[in-house]
């Protein structure tokens, strides 16, 4: 995005400050290291400390720790480093990407294209969270560094890491979209929508009633292969929810999980702890279905356009999602020009949401790639 | 609005609009503001024709049809005010200095695909649900461990 280079601007600079942090407080903590595979991506995740580890590492679906038979960086499409400072006793360098309160106000995410024009680096400051994401696309090395992993907000453990699993994912042609998926034996529907539109209900609803997904609120999606996989273990419940539905499924008394706030008076818990089995590494998509609350008698699909369904999944997914975005819409763009598109009005009685979605999914021809409208 | 001239030439910005043509619309999404938008019938074929470098002359000789042009050309010119604001388009240059140019991002001059149905008022069609998704958060101040401050953490 050259409308956001300065000449302030030295990433590689900014770049060369942090590894020097990393190694400090690498020194000073320890680190752990962790594969996450996501389809042909290898990812390889150093936690510094334990401290951001025990944060953001549980909701990182796949996440599995290196040994001894497996070199940590052996195969890795891309290395990345975390840790918070507050453990190390470090003090934030002048670095910058950091914006400038006497400069004129800036976007907190900025890309430098390289000579090819494609992102050379990426990097986004979050004020809120107090957090600096670094990615450099040609080595694929790229750093996650907060202040303080006690002060982190709650919703950051509900999906971590969103901006560096993005840009190192994008790297090989997989691409973080804000979306739901549910299916039966490998075959699902991708369920975009932002919040309310009742996508994680759905999802939450369908897992529990024995279905697959690869995520409730973000999946990655891999164009070419039209199938999504999944990244993070969570679903977002609201508390209604719970009591309503997800209790009463489970039994009079029976234990639920705590789960932890994740924001818009919803809670975070593990898929796999809530309905085990239920998450898969990988769906088909057969079809697109954009969800919406309608308390409707019973769930309508409707075929729609793909250009609505685009509408749909690509705004959410790049305004909340830095950089990358060019290749990301057109990642989407080709996914809902290849498959099956429909609305889906909800019905009212969430009992039945589930079996009306096996229903379709059933209803659809294996392999279809023609538009159903 | 601008004032345009007849050889007045526009260009989709080539930063922060991500945009793409499916089917018989055009979704564009503008990542500064957080709003996105639809584009049908007239207005799907005046987004590809400008890009395409054309002429506001062109552009309302194009889509005209049957149409009187002293009727479609200020709605032609009030829909172009209305992608400029949006910040969807910026004007490159008057005819004198690019008459018989190629547009600045490579794009030709050559046929553009268009719908070509009746004319119809353009109209661009705008949501803004999603502006609160902004990724440009302002900072105040920096605090004692050097970390910029948002307004909302002050």
């Amino acid at each position: 995005m050259p409308d956001h280079l300065d000449l302030a601007l030295d990433l590689d600079g900014d770049r060369a400050a942090l590894e020097a942090l990393a190694n400090e407080a690498r020194r000073r903590l320890g680190s752990s290291t962790h594969h996450l595979r996501v389809g042909a991506a290898h990812l390889r995740v150093e936690f510094i400390g334990s401290a951001l580890r025990e944060r953001l590492g549980p909701a990182l679906a796949g996440l599995s720790a290196a040994n001894g038979a497996s070199p940590a960086g052996a195969g890795a499409t891309a290395t990345l480093t975390v840790w918070d400072m507050a453990s190390a006793a470090q003090r934030l360098p002048s670095l910058s990407l950091l914006p400038d309160p006497r400069q004129p106000t800036r976007s907190t995410h900025l890309t430098t294209p390289g000579p090819d024009g494609r992102p050379a680096v990426s990097c986004w400051f979050q004020p809120l969270e107090a957090a600096i994401s670094l990615h450099h696309h040609r080595d694929g090395t790229g750093f996650f560094v907060v202040r303080d992993a006690g002060r982190l907000p709650a919703w950051e453990s509900a999906a971590p890491l969103r901006a560096l699993l993005r840009w190192s994912l994008a790297d090989q042609g997989l691409h973080l979209v804000h979306a739901a998926s549910v299916g039966v034996e490998g075959r699902g529907v991708l369920l975009p929508g932002q919040g309310g539109s009742g996508k994680s209900t759905t999802t939450a609803l369908c897992a529990l009633a024995g279905l697959q997904t690869t995520g409730d609120d973000y999946v990655v999606l891999d164009p070419g292969a039209r199938s999504v996989h999944a990244l993070y273990r969570t679903v977002k419940l609201a508390g209604d929810l719970v009591e309503r539905v997800v209790e009463r499924r489970l039994g009079p008394g029976a234990a639920f999980p705590a789960g932890f706030e994740a924001g818009h008076g919803k809670r975070a818990y593990w898929l796999d702890e809530v309905a085990p089995g239920s998450l898969v590494p990988t769906l088909e998509v057969a079809a697109v279905v954009a969800p919406r609350v309608a308390g409707l008698p019973a769930t309508r699909l409707t075929a729609a356009s793909p250009a609505e369904a685009l509408r749909r999944l690509a705004p959410s997914t790049l305004l909340q999602l830095p950089g990358g975005a060019e290749s990301a819409f057109a990642a989407m763009r080709s996914l809902v020009d290849t498959v099956p598109v429909f609305e889906a009005a909800l019905g009212r009685d969430l009992d039945r949401i589930p079996g009306e979605i096996e229903g379709f999914l059933a209803g659809l021809s294996p392999g279809s790639v023609s538009r159903a409208c | 609005m601008t004032d345009l001239a007849d050889q007045s030439r526009f260009a989709v910005r080539s930063t922060a609009i991500t945009w793409d043509r499916i089917g018989d619309e055009i979704v564009a999404i503008n990542l500064s503001s957080g709003h996105y938008y639809s584009l049908r019938h007239t207005a799907h074929d005046l987004f590809l024709l400008l890009d395409a470098g054309r002429t506001i002359g062109d552009l309302v000789a194009a889509v005209s049809g049957d149409a009187d042009p002293a009727t479609t050309r200020p709605e032609v010119l009030r829909f172009l005010g209305h992608l400029l604001d949006a910040g969807l388009v910026e004007v490159t240059e008057g005819a004198e200095s690019t008459a018989g140019s190629t547009p600045p991002d490579g794009r030709t001059d050559g046929p553009v695909e268009l719908l070509a149905g009746p004319y119809a008022p353009p109209h661009l069609e705008t949501f803004t649900d999603l502006e609160d998704l902004m990724l440009l958060d302002p900072v105040h101040e920096v605090d004692d461990d050097g970390w910029p401050r948002a307004a909302t953490d002050a």
